[in-house]
């Protein structure tokens, strides 16, 4: 038997999604016993709701906890983790696990790994998988045998979890000693602007990476969008610099696209710009560099310099019309 | 006001062959170029602003070998008044670490601002920015793309996925770790390599802070990463190439 702990995740009233892959991956543990914690008051509704995928739910009952600050956080969690004595405290590698992950186990004085690709439980410890080197390395990591951790597992690793049998039970708990305002306090959403353009509505996208070094070669890869008919979108590189705007940027901090055809352009194929083109149809990528993760989640690739790959596209699309 | 840029001396291996050493549990680095992590560097040249702008002085610090005292040197010629080297053998598997050996080193030292990277781009923990919050019990905020420090106080905007973000607000002293874009780093000058290069680099051990390298996580081995998708690699002249990918394209989208 294994005692986990499930973080679930929400923002604005809504569960995230990764939260039921938490509860999924929870199974990964050879008698998995789970409880997903819900922190907030106001997250009354959504620990109902997720009532049917868990034996157990528990809800962080306390004000102070519908807005996110880490401090707060973790002394809530540390107060659930000694009433519970989990052998491990799962959440998810979003941004809020990414931003938690780290503190929790250095307040619980737990060890830690964030990030898991896979998990094989073992009697010589937690068998971790990761992703190290920008995705060029598998690293296989152990967790102390017998010492409870903290794991933090990558989004889409793991499939959502399905209802089970008979609802599982809905507890409270108030965590005790919270402060009356919290140390990082949260003012407003900021939405990004909406852009020119609309890339997750385009059937054909044309992305320019950090491959195309200047600003101005992007003019190149956006004369490849145009002779196939697609819309021009980029990595995060491009976007930091002020190339283009954040809202052509594809990926987790970007937008997630499900064009039929993508073509990469000089884009190495991290995980953050990767997840944004997960529904893509056909994946098409151009890269000089014939280990880049990209090819790992391309249909097609041309393993070559950009700067010939590229006109010799845009001549055969206009030598044959459009 | 009192900085401290935490900053991790990585492997660019984008565009580099990366082998794994015959010992099966690290990297062959003989041929690849070392640099200041990309998030860092972002770190370093908010914190230079922040001097510029608020005055004060800025102290870079790095757990590395020697070889990472290369990362320092380029933090003091981007503006840096210090630097500091915790001597530990790069990199340490568990992501802990360094968080650990960082607290034990600015407890006490009364540094206002704490700045780290997201993440370094070699084992992509992102942890220790939120580690060090914890050890040393301060308010901490991560994916930092806009900050605005006053009096004892900053407000902040953290990115979300999917293109959100949240503003936020918090006291002095605060760990951050600095997301890219929030501070495009300078390229650094003849004078700013000169300058540095007057500047000693205070190298500490572990015991000396009180500390020790301890490491619970444990490398079992790196490999080659799993096969991905069946690729097919388009080959023949560039012409044939070009044809192939039209026909790819509008075979799905006429
Ligand atoms: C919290 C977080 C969120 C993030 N969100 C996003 C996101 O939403 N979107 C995103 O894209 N990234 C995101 N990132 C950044 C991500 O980790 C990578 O740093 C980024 O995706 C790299 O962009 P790139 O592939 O364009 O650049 P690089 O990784 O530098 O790759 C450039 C590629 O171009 C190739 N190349 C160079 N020259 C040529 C040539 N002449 N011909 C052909 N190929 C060439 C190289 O071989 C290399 O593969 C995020 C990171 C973090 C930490």
């Amino acid at each position: 038997m294994t005692r986990v702990l499930v973080l679930a995740e929400h923002r604005r009233r809504e569960l995230r999604e990764v939260t039921l892959e938490m509860i999924r991956a929870a199974e990964a543990f050879p008698g998995a016993e789970s409880t997903v914690v819900v922190p907030g008051a106001a997250a009354a509704p959504l620990a109902e709701a997720l009532a049917p995928f868990a034996a157990r739910v528990l809800l962080l009952d306390h004000p102070l906890l519908d807005a996110y600050s880490p401090p707060e956080y973790a002394a809530a969690l540390r107060q659930v983790v000694e009433r519970e004595d989990p052998e491990v405290v799962l959440l998810p590698h979003s941004y809020r696990g990414m931003d938690l992950a780290g503190r929790l186990a250095a307040v619980l004085h737990r060890p830690f790994v964030t990030d898991a690709v896979g998990i094989r439980p073992g009697d010589g410890g937690l068998e971790i998988d990761r992703q190290v080197y920008g995705g060029r390395v598998h690293c296989r990591l152990v967790l102390p045998p017998g010492e409870p951790v903290v794991l933090s597992v990558r989004p889409t690793t793991f499939p959502a979890a399905e209802p089970r049998g008979s609802p599982g039970a809905v507890e409270a708990f108030r965590p005790e000693g919270l402060p009356e305002a919290p140390a990082v306090r949260f003012l407003e959403y900021v939405e990004e602007a909406a852009g020119e353009v609309d890339i997750t509505q385009a059937e054909v996208i044309v992305a320019a990476g950090r491959g195309i070094g200047e600003e101005e070669n992007l003019a190149l890869v956006r004369e490849l969008a145009d002779a196939l008919g697609g819309v021009l979108a980029c990595s995060r590189p491009i976007v930091d610099r002020g190339w283009l705007p954040r809202s052509r940027q594809v990926g987790t901090s970007g937008r997630a696209v499900r064009p039929k055809v993508y073509v990469a352009v000089g884009i190495s194929g991290a995980f953050q710009h990767v997840a944004g083109m997960a529904g893509a149809g056909r994946v098409i990528a151009i890269n000089r560099d014939p280990n880049a993760p990209i090819f790992k989640v391309a249909d097609y690739g041309v393993v070559g310099d950009l700067f010939r790959v590229v006109p010799a596209i845009v001549e055969a699309a206009r030598s044959r019309g459009s | 006001m009192k900085i401290l840029v935490c900053v991790k001396h990585v492997p660019e291996v984008t565009d580099a062959e990366v082998e794994i050493a015959r010992d099966g549990r690290s990297i062959d680095t003989d041929d690849l170029a070392f640099d200041m992590g990309e998030w860092d560097a972002c770190a370093v040249e908010t914190a230079v602003r922040l001097k510029e702008e608020h005055g004060g002085e800025v102290t870079v610090l790095t757990a590395g070998d020697e070889e990472a005292e290369a990362s320092l040197r380029k933090g003091l010629a981007m503006g840096a008044d210090a630097a500091v080297r915790i001597a530990v053998e790069a990199p340490p598997a568990d992501p802990a670490l360094p968080a650990r050996l960082i607290a034990a080193f600015a407890r006490g030292r009364g540094f206002d601002l704490l700045l780290t990277g997201v993440m370094a781009s070699d084992l992509g923990y992102g942890a220790t920015g939120p580690a060090l919050g914890g050890h040393l019990d301060l308010p901490h905020a991560t994916m930092i793309v806009d900050l605005a420090v006053r009096e004892g106080a900053a407000e902040a905007v953290r990115e979300l996925e999917e293109g959100l973000k949240e503003r936020i607000a918090f006291s002095l002293p605060a760990v951050l770790a600095v997301q890219t874009g929030l501070a495009e780093p300078r390229y650094v000058s003849v004078m700013g390599i000169r300058k540095a290069r007057r500047i000693p680099v205070e190298v500490l051990e572990p015991e000396d802070l009180g500390t020790e390298v301890s490491e619970r996580v444990r490398l079992v081995g790196l490999s080659p990463p799993p096969p991905g998708k069946d690729v097919e690699i388009l080959e023949g002249t560039p012409g044939e190439i070009g044809a192939r990918v039209v026909d790819l394209v509008r075979e799905v989208r006429p």
